[in-house]
């Protein structure tokens, strides 16, 4: 059965066509029940018909029978008058008068006949069956009357025959009884009845109702009626008559069955419709079983396969899972935790946290528990520890979880050992490769420093000769109209390259070449070609000339503009491709770079040249040419007065030669600025004492000095100290319209400190000013050296700004 | 009656010996010293100075910015840029700012006092290197009209340095009839100075321009 249904079940598609097949089952039994109980009720019927016909039957056989023994009765009466009157003389009156009586009595008598010797004598009525006088019954021609007649004799009894068809038209019952007078035979009374009277006397013929009848006689054959009924399952009634026994059959008129039909259809579909209703029902209850069945079996067969999934994921799963409840207690993990630390399974349900974490990392594992706690993602980086206590680089993921319905840690550990080793192997080589890069740039640098561009050109031809297989190799630029080698490596290494100019001017093809901006190749300068020829010629002088076959020239531009061209000598024809010539033309981009990058050095050091000179000038203009300015005035007012009134020429002389007092601090400031080492070499209280001399002398100020020792500070804290007081001062002159200044260099205990206070207009010091006075700039030389800038000042109330630089 | 005068520079010993060396001219007074722009026009206003000399390059306010800004809001008081510096631009700021001379701190120191009394006349003065750079700086009038005769003359006088009276005296015509001409001529060369007259005449070849080495152009 199981095997069955398991052979069944996966064609049982589902839930509904189980539902179906038991419902089907269902009807099919219930349609079985149905069929016997109409079959039942049907036959129920059809005995209850059957009963009633035959009761209807019955009735009517009695009937029947009641008639016909009836009218035989009167041959009972007729033997009895023979029997008495035979031997009367006057036996034809009296039969007359007798018969008369008897067949007055009823219908249906055809004649009476009184036969003495079997000879017909005597017949009433007389009127239609004159025929029949002198008829010998015992010579019947009909054989069964015959034999009855016979049989009637011999059992001295009355014996009826028929129906049969008599002479004279129609079906009759004969009925004979011979008389006898003592043991001789004296002859036979008989009557004759006409059937179809009987029969309408019994009820049988017209409208008989519901029912059909038949009779059939003793021999089977049916005289009246239907012939199919007999085969119709009729309902039959003996009818007897004196020896002869008929039957009467019956069957309703439209068939058995045909009055319960209706009856038999209610029941029937009644019963379809219970039956159907049934099955539906049974279809449903099945179907919703089934179905919940189902639902619950699919649900279970999800459930079961989700949580295998969960855990052979949790299983399988190359991370590290742990679960730790939120006390930090380990509950549960997966194979690869406990590999990574190198336990088995078994071992590993054991540990405790400090058993996989590094000390250094336990801060982050609370950490992770504590952000599980406030049901938040963890993610950090730390380092586990594997079984035998060495460490190893994990990533690890906490989330919070559901564990057996409680809140749990889930722990997703990673060991990126490889990772971080392959970052730190990285960092290394970037390491390196920055350090190659800043060696390179050094280098170049200290090249470009020498503004010495031939070195940096040479290494760039050294560096063609690792790409492109050449005999010599030259850069050649483009100056003053003409191509000048710069330099060369080949058979002239060595000589100065410069001597030779490229002289391809004569050839004005060959030259509009040059002036182009295309790679070159001939294949061989001792072939035909017009180039080839143009450059043999342009090469004559070369000492590369006489072996060159193939050669190659890259033009290289700076900005656009063509800077020169790179040649390349071989001394195999043919030697060079366009491949060849685009490696060639990366060098020569090289060589563009290393040209322009000692250009731009150069003009940025003009650039840089140039400023100074300004900055010189505008302290010239400032300090100096004022004071000359002054001192020419003050000459001519002395000349003026020299020829007017000499007295008053006094004060303009004395003036003039304060003036040159002046223009001298200022020219001592002035050239200690110019001499790079003069601070080093003077001391920072000279220069100042020299800044505070010059500032007296230009502009009048009172300066005040407060100087210790010549401290024994870096340059680099002495030069920061100097410019800052410069601009300070310049700012006292420019902006704080002072009388008085002091600048302070107090004894040094763990700072360097300078001070320059003013007497002036004061500031805000909070307050942005145009070009900020050179604040910006004191403050960054002040950071540079870790030291600070302080400005104590108010409108009207003075400056007094102090650098701090700590000792380092 | 003197001339008076208030310098402008933000060195004190060329403001002293200024004062020293216009004290000797008894046509000129110094009134007031001012250290920065903004002192300059503060003074000027209070003192109402027929000239300032006014340096160019100073703290606070630049002497150009103060130089338009008195020139604006008092036209009677004339303005001699007297500078160390020669840049184009400064020449040309301090002419269009409305200085109506422009001189370097080398000059002859009489050429100066000369050139406060020309200031204080209406005539321009031009140290002959910044009347150069001028030159090369001032656009040329954009559609300058035919002159008359006499305008040319006017123009020519007007250029060499000459007050209006001095052009009235030498083409002897009255004063009146010499500005009519300035003004005419103004409007034709489309220019608004005197200053950018007299370089357009310069240009166009109306007049020489002196050799550097003698200070001014000017008789």
């Amino acid at each position: 059965m199981d095997r069955v249904k398991q052979r069944l079940l996966p064609l049982a598609l589902g839930p509904s066509a189980k539902a179906l097949l038991a419902a089907a089952a269902v009807l099919m039994v219930l349609l079985c029940v149905w069929w016997y109980a109409v079959r039942w009720y049907e036959a129920r019927l059809l005995s209850e018909e059957r009963v009633e016909a035959l009761a209807e039957t019955s009735l009517r056989g009695n009937a029947l029978s009641l008639a016909i023994n009836r009218r035989l009765a009167r041959l009972q009466g007729l033997y009895a008058f023979v029997q008495v009157e035979s031997a009367a003389e006057d036996l034809d009156a009296r039969f007359e008068a007798f018969a008369e009586g008897l067949y007055a009595v009823a219908q249906g008598i055809r004649y009476l006949a009184v036969a003495p010797a079997g000879t017909v004598r005597y017949v009433y009525p007389q009127r239609g069956n004159e025929t029949l006088l002198g008829y010998d019954m015992l010579q019947d021609p009909r054989s069964q009357v015959r034999a009855d007649t016979e049989r009637a004799i011999e059992s001295r009894h009355a014996v009826a025959t028929g129906p049969v068809e008599l002479f004279d038209g129609g079906l009759g019952l004969i009925a004979r009884q011979p008389v006898y007078q003592g043991e001789t035979f004296w002859g036979l009374v008989a009557i004759v009845l006409d059937v179809p009277v009987l029969l309408q006397d019994a009820g049988l013929t017209g409208d008989s109702g519901e029912f059909d009848f038949a009779l059939r006689d003793s021999e089977g054959q049916v005289f009246f009626g239907p012939d199919p009924i007999v085969d119709k399952n009729p309902v039959l009634v003996r009818v007897q008559l004196s020896e002869e026994t008929w039957e009467l059959a019956s069957i309703p008129v439209a068939g058995w069955g045909s009055a319960t039909a209706g009856e038999l259809l209610i029941f029937e579909v009644g019963g379809l419709v219970i039956v159907a209703l049934l099955a539906g029902l049974a279809y449903l209850s099945v179907n919703r079983q089934a179905r919940l069945a189902e639902a619950v079996r699919r649900r279970t067969g999800e459930i079961s396969s989700i949580s295998e999934q969960y855990r052979s994921i949790f299983e399988s799963t190359s991370d590290g899972l742990l679960i730790f409840d939120l006390e930090g207690r380990l509950v549960d993990f997966n194979p690869a935790a406990s590999h990574m630390h190198d336990y088995t399974p078994a071992s590993f349900a054991k540990v405790e946290p400090k058993d996989l974490i590094h000390p250094t990392s336990m801060p982050l594992f609370d950490q992770l528990l504590e952000r599980v706690r406030a049901n938040e993602e963890f993610h950090g980086r730390g380092m586990g520890l594997h079984q035998d206590g060495t460490p190893f680089h994990v990533e690890v993921d906490g989330t919070r979880f559901v564990y057996r319905g409680e809140p749990h840690a889930l722990a997703v550990v990673r060991d990126v050992t490889e990772e971080v080793q392959a970052y730190q192997l990285l960092e290394q080589r970037v390491q390196q490769r920055t350090h190659e890069l800043a060696t390179l740039l050094d280098a170049s640098a200290s090249i470009a420093s020498t503004l010495e561009l031939r070195p940096l050109l040479g290494l760039v031809l050294d560096q063609l000769g690792k790409v492109v297989d050449c005999a010599a190799a030259s850069i050649l630029l483009l100056e003053g109209g003409e191509l000048r080698n710069i330099v060369h490596r080949g058979c002239l290494s060595g000589e100065d390259p410069s001597l030779l100019p490229f002289v391809g001017k004569g050839d004005r093809d060959l030259w509009t070449r040059m002036l182009g901006n295309e790679p070159l190749i001939v294949d061989d300068i001792q072939g035909d070609g017009r180039l080839a020829r143009a450059l043999r010629k342009a090469l004559e002088s070369h000492p590369e000339g006489p072996h060159v076959r193939a050669w190659m020239g890259i033009p290289f531009t700076i900005q656009e503009q063509l800077r020169g061209w790179l040649f390349l000598y071989h001394r195999q024809a043919g030697a060079y491709t366009s491949h060849q010539a685009a490696l060639a033309q990366t060098i020569a981009h090289q060589a563009a770079t290393a040209i322009e990058n000692a250009h731009l050095f150069a003009q940025t050091r003009r650039l840089a040249a140039l400023e100074e000179r300004q900055r010189l000038a505008r302290e010239l203009h400032d300090s100096v040419s004022q004071v000359l300015y002054s001192i020419g005035l003050a000459g001519h007012t002395a000349l003026t007065y020299l020829e007017q009134d000499p007295d008053q020429a006094v004060e303009p002389m004395r003036y003039v030669l304060s003036l040159a007092d002046a223009g001298l601090a200022e020219m001592r400031a002035l050239i200690f600025e110019l001499r790079p080492d003069s601070l080093e070499k003077d001391g920072l209280v000279v220069a100042l004492t020299r800044q505070a001399a010059a500032l007296r002398a230009r502009h009048e100020l009172e300066v005040k000095t407060e100087l210790c020792q010549e401290p024994d500070f870096p340059l680099e804290v002495k030069e920061a100290l100097y410019r800052i007081a410069r601009e300070a001062l310049n700012n006292v002159v420019k902006h704080a319209q002072a009388s008085r200044v002091v600048i302070r260099l107090p004894h040094p205990h763990d700072a360097a400190v300078l001070e320059v206070q003013d007497d002036g207009v004061g500031f805000d010091p909070q307050r942005e000013y145009p070009g900020q006075m050179g604040l910006n700039s004191m403050r960054e030389r002040a950071a540079e050296l870790r030291g600070a800038l302080e400005i104590e000042s108010a409108a009207g109330e003075g400056t007094c700004l102090r650098v701090r630089i700590p000792a380092t | 009656m003197t001339i008076r005068v208030l310098v402008a520079d933000d060195h004190k010993v060329v403001r002293k010996g200024l004062r020293m060396f216009l004290a000797a001219d008894p046509e000129l007074e110094v009134v007031g010293e001012a250290s920065n722009g903004a002192e300059a026009l503060r003074l000027a206003g209070q003192l109402e100075p027929d000239v300032v000399l006014m340096d160019l390059l100073m703290p606070v306010m630049d002497g150009i910015a103060a130089t338009e800004a008195i020139r604006r809001e008092l036209p009677g008081v004339e303005v001699i840029a007297l500078t160390s510096v020669l840049e184009d631009n400064a020449v040309y700021g301090a002419m269009r700012a409305g200085a109506i001379g422009y001189l370097l701190k080398d000059i002859d120191a009489q050429e100066l006092c000369r050139a406060i009394k020309q200031a204080a006349a209406g005539q321009v003065s031009l140290s002959p290197s910044a009347a150069e750079r001028l030159l090369r700086e001032v656009p040329p009038p954009a559609d300058p009209k035919p002159l008359t005769h006499r305008e040319t003359e006017v123009l020519q006088q007007l250029a060499l340095g000459k007050s209006n009276q001095q052009i009235a005296k030498d083409l002897v015509i009255a004063d009146k009839t010499v500005r009519t001409h300035v003004s005419n001529i103004l409007s034709k060369l489309g220019v608004s100075s005197r200053t950018q007259a007299a370089l357009y005449a310069v240009r166009s070849g109306l007049v020489e321009l002196e050799s550097p080495d003698r200070t001014t152009w000017t008789e």
